[in-house]
């Protein structure tokens, strides 16, 4: 990288002058990168409705969990059904060209990427709610599903 | 050597800024335990968009960064429409600030489900991942190319693709549109949780319905031709579709590609 005086005063300056905590700036093979002190919550920060005064808070605190209910039930004792959250197109890959995120006789971990349901060109990630074994895949690559459809059935461990 | 943009916090906590990366969406997967983080690449080299269709990029002459954001919010969807919408009004308020005679009015347009056209050309993209959709906040990676400074397009994208460059035919400075990008983001928040405005504000500002349309689907053997009808509250669009047997049903897609027939 050519590091000139200049362009560090630069980005120094960029760096001093805004909100940021952190720049950093890759190229060929070179890495710079300026931090400081996370700032103060500053007052824009009560505008933003996601995020709240609370923010940094948010970060140490649990993830709480939502609607696991519905994307999963409960079969037999130890078999449970993941179920699609929404409308949209099933893909079992992170990509056309990869290999599927699950295949039968996989074991999965609670948290695990299991597939992915893509709506409106959002990817949505779908992890895995419980430790165990898949099963069964319900749906083929690439095609439809509705909201709540069984998707895969994983043995619970 | 980037020409560094000024962004002056608005919410961003971190940038950074990489010459070539292959994704910058899947660069961010990978560090997205933090949130507002801003990844921007000098150069795509293997942009990703649905049906293995490449979003090229040269260096330094277009926009692609992703975008680290988390967010509480039930209806997911409308992520993409957001975002969509924000960079829509930021390209015209660029261009309107950078080129005060030239008035783009109605030529700057959005296409179901997020992209914006110029002309009726395809000048920038949205593509994101949502990560752990059972958590609370739920993490997005927001990825948006736009076509600055490109002009040279292989020949099947060139009837359907156009850059900020050659709709105004003239060099057009690439990175400070981040800028009005972020700060129209970070203040308009609000609108995502007001889903039925934010989506009727989407509405207006495309002029898709009633046109002629190929559509297709995800399913491998998916392509119908049709009508559209309009686009929900729920992000679905609404196709009449013309099938031989001339009967005209309606039908609502959540997943897909639109082509116009001229």
């Amino acid at each position: 990288m050519k590091m000139d005086l200049k362009y560090l005063q630069k980005v120094i300056k960029m760096l001093d002058s805004s909100e940021l905590a952190e720049i950093e700036i890759e190229e060929e093979g070179t890495k710079l990168r300026l931090s400081k002190p996370r700032p103060k919550v500053f007052s824009g920060m009560t505008q933003m409705v996601s995020q709240p005064l609370a923010a940094p808070l948010q970060q140490s605190a649990p993830a709480v969990t939502v609607s696991t209910e519905k994307t999963e039930e409960k079969l037999g004792e130890n078999l449970y059904e993941v179920r699609s959250p929404m409308v949209g197109t099933f893909y079992r890959t992170p990509s056309p060209d990869a290999d599927p995120y699950v295949k039968p006789g996989d074991s999965v971990k609670t948290g695990d990427v299991i597939c992915i349901i893509e709506a409106m060109k959002l990817m949505n990630e779908i992890e895995s709610e419980v430790s165990g074994k898949v099963v069964k895949i319900l749906v083929e690559n690439g095609t439809a599903v509705e909201y709540d459809q069984p998707l895969m059935l994983i043995e619970k461990d | 050597m980037i020409d560094f943009i000024s962004i002056n916090g608005y919410g961003i906590q971190k940038i950074l800024y990489v010459d070539s990366l292959e994704s910058t969406n899947n660069y961010a997967k990978s560090m997205a335990d933090e949130d507002n983080v801003l990844i921007i690449a000098g150069q795509q080299s293997a942009g990703r968009g649905r049906f293995n269709r490449e979003w090229k990029s040269e260096k330094n002459k277009d926009v692609t960064f992703s975008l680290i954001k988390w967010l509480n919010i039930k209806d997911v969807h409308l992520v993409n429409f957001y975002t969509s919408y924000i960079v829509y009004r930021s390209i015209k308020e660029y261009l309107s600030r950078l080129f005060p005679n030239v008035n783009n009015e109605d030529i700057i347009k959005l296409k179901w489900p997020n992209d914006i056209l110029i002309s009726g050309k395809k000048v920038s993209g949205i593509l994101s991942e949502l990560i752990s959709f059972n958590e609370m906040p739920r993490r997005f990676v927001i990825g948006v190319g736009i076509n600055v400074n490109q002009v040279n397009f292989p020949e099947e994208i060139s009837k359907k693709a156009t850059s900020l460059k050659k709709y105004l035919n003239a060099e057009v400075p690439v990175y400070e549109i981040i800028n009005t990008i972020m700060k129209y983001f970070y203040e308009n928040l609000a609108l995502l949780e007001q889903g039925e405005i934010l989506m009727e504000l989407w509405r207006l500002n495309s002029d898709t319905d009633g046109k002629h349309v190929r559509f297709r689907t995800s399913d491998t053997d998916g392509e119908i031709s049709g009508q559209i009808v309009g686009v929900q509250d729920d992000g679905g669009i609404k196709i009449k579709i013309s099938d031989n047997s001339n009967s005209k049903n309606i039908s609502t897609f959540y997943s897909g590609e639109i082509s116009f027939i001229y």
